[in-house]
């Protein structure tokens, strides 16, 4: 086991390493998953060796599931400078010779950042054909055997990026589960693409359950499972009995979307945040549609949002004033109490046996049902999120949780 | 006399053997194409192949041009990826048949001066002309004498304009159509009357959809169904 208690690891870019730095230092983070298209080869090394000063944990996605980046930061990543931006081609997964090559320079790159355990390169799974399959697992199994080659006894996640339409069949996501589960490796770094208006947050009972019937297949295994660019579905994660989730984006509610790394998207992922939360977001799995409505609101109260989270350290810096705009004020802190509110939620569920988790998790899903309600009753019904959300939150979760997979999961946790 | 005109076909041969089925331009009297018979889908030997065998004169388009030239840097990511596929999968043979299309078609038809090009007349591979884009200055800037029928392809959006003496014909897009209609398009051109008529055939989106999605980015295929 890589992760024996639930952990938060920041998943944060574009000029993010003095937060990233910060957060270790001030002890509200566990660790990073830090990325080629985030900082150049150099920073990488510079910022996870402060990481591991920090006795944080260390792990570097390679993001070879997202080719054709033009970001410039990619092309400082020997495999990404060879194998990677215009010259990239699929082929390089289905030939021996380069697929070998290219899993060398992965493993060297992650060597030398001195991770804590590897993430391999992956083909990203949009639907799950035998030609998809095929690739992801022999890209997958080479990697391992390089791995096992240079570093014998190392742990490694497989990555496995996968798109949310083809998890809800049933029949597919079994043969996905069929074809993953039988490499013999730590775990699996888990990224689930849903469609930008079903990611802030993700809604509809099957999409929930397809995605925790995924998760809890993995853990059922014996896998140890991150959950990549997660926020609020990490409390239905823990509740299952998982340990680990990164993310570093407000937005990352659910998704890893490979869109926004297309060079024409203006958004880039690197918009600016102007909304945030004050209450522990995600403690209560509010979203930002909710926020800015009571905002906009008549009987709108700064004080009530702030109070109800007095013991952030940054909650305070966050709403200096009554802001006037009909815009959140931006503050930087605001990033440094997202970081520290992801950190509140693995730390919640430490210490808790496998039924305890469950009811937590329940009970913050009742919460947010029971604040969403005041909401609706305050400003009325939200035009973007529907209150059904929250009963498929929790209609998802239970459906996926029988007696059996309970005792199942209990023996598979630390 | 009439001629029926498609255009960027884009690999998707399950939506032109719907096209190419259809009594009207089964009974024309010849077919032009105005390029782009490979990219984006997933069976590009199938396209060529059958183009060859109904002899179907054809012009390159950008997306021709990518498969045997290099990929450009400008292609959306997803287009990308099917040029690099198309490339790996056509033959030697049916590369070589898009390798030698030529930029442009201008010959006499039936008395009638056609001109067949993929973007537009002096950026044949490129350019994108759309409706509202096409006047007398159009006229004027393009051509000293123009051409009595133009086809153009490129933008996956059918249109029919006449200015001055000229009928002007996009007859949209038979793989990929993107005016939210996701049946193929195909035009019929009656060189007699110089009128055009675009139609549209309904064909098995989720033949090629599931075909392409097995070795392609799915969302190539998703876009199928809403024709954008």
């Amino acid at each position: 086991m890589m992760f024996e208690e639930p952990t938060y690891l920041i998943q944060f870019g574009y000029s993010g390493q003095t937060l990233v730095r910060r957060a270790m230092e001030d002890d509200y983070a566990d660790g990073v998953i830090l990325s080629p298209s985030d900082y150049e080869y150099g920073d990488t090394i510079s910022l996870a060796r402060d990481v591991n000063r920090n006795d944080g944990v260390v792990l570097f996605d390679p993001q070879y599931y997202i080719p054709r980046t033009e970001r410039p930061a990619s092309n400082s990543y020997p495999y990404f400078k060879q194998s990677g931006g215009d010259d990239f081609e699929t082929v390089v997964v289905t030939n021996n010779k380069n697929r070998r090559e290219l899993c060398e320079q992965i493993w060297e790159v992650q060597n030398e950042i001195d991770v804590d355990a590897y993430i391999a390169p992956a083909r990203f799974l949009d639907t799950f054909s035998d030609t998809k399959l095929t690739q992801w697992e022999l890209l997958t199994k080479t990697f391992v055997e390089v791995v096992e080659d240079k570093d014998p006894g190392a742990k490694i996640f497989a990555s496995l990026p996968v798109a949310g339409a083809s998890i809800n069949d049933d029949e597919q996501r079994s043969k996905l589960l069929d074809i993953v589960t039988k490499v013999d490796l730590t775990g699996f770094y888990v990224s689930v693409e849903y469609p930008r208006y079903r990611q802030n947050p993700i809604f509809g009972f099957e999409e929930v359950k397809a995605y925790l019937d995924l998760l809890k297949n993995l853990r059922y295994n014996w896998y140890d499972v991150v959950l990549g660019h997660s926020d609020q579905i990490a409390h239905l994660g823990f509740g299952l009995g998982i340990n680990a989730f990164g993310s570093g984006h407000y937005k990352n509610t659910r998704a890893f979307d490979t869109d926004r790394w297309i060079p024409q998207d203006s958004g880039g992922g690197s918009a600016g945040v102007y909304w945030y939360y004050s209450e522990p977001l995600m403690n209560e799995m509010q979203v930002e549609q909710d926020m800015q409505a009571l905002y906009s609101s008549n009987s709108f109260s700064l004080d009530k949002l702030r109070l109800k989270n007095p013991t952030s350290p940054f909650a305070r810096e966050l709403f200096v004033r009554e802001p006037e705009d009909p815009e959140w004020t931006y503050k930087n802190d605001s990033w440094d109490h997202y970081i520290w509110s992801c950190h509140q939620i693995a730390k919640e569920y430490r210490g808790l046996t496998l039924e305890e988790r469950i009811t937590r998790t329940q009970e913050n899903l009742r919460n947010a049902a029971e604040v969403y309600s005041e909401i609706e009753e305050t400003i009325g019904p939200r035009e973007n999120i529907q209150s059904e959300i929250y009963e498929d939150w929790t209609a998802a979760f239970d459906s996926t949780l029988s007696d059996r997979d309970i005792n199942v999961i209990g023996r598979v946790m630390p | 006399m009439k001629i029926g005109v498609i255009s960027d076909i884009h690999s998707n041969s399950v939506a032109l053997d719907a096209v190419l089925s259809q009594p009207d331009i089964q009974s024309a009297d010849t077919i032009y194409c105005a390029g782009d018979l490979v990219g984006y889908y997933s069976r590009p030997n199938e396209v060529v192949e059958r183009i060859c065998k109904e002899r179907i004169p054809s012009v390159m388009g950008n997306h021709d041009n990518a498969v045997v030239e290099s990929t450009p840097s400008s292609f959306s990511l997803h287009a990308k990826r099917a040029v690099d596929w198309n490339r790996r999968s056509l033959t030697e043979t049916n590369l070589g048949f898009l390798d030698a299309l030529p930029l442009r078609i201008r010959e006499i038809v039936s008395n009638r001066d056609l001109l067949v090009v993929h973007g537009s007349p002096k950026n044949p591979l490129s350019e994108y002309i759309f409706k509202e884009d096409v006047d007398e200055l159009f006229l004027d800037f393009y051509f000293d004498v123009p051409p009595d029928v133009i086809v153009m392809g490129h933008t996956h959006q059918p249109f029919v304009k006449s200015v001055r003496n000229t009928l002007v014909v996009n007859p949209g897009s038979v793989g990929q159509p993107r005016d939210r209609d996701p049946r193929a398009s195909y035009g019929i051109i009656d060189l007699d009357s110089l009128n055009c008529r675009i139609h549209r055939v309904e064909y098995d989106i989720e033949k090629i959809a599931e075909d392409t999605s097995r070795e392609l980015p799915k969302a190539l295929s998703d876009r199928l169904y809403e024709g954008r």
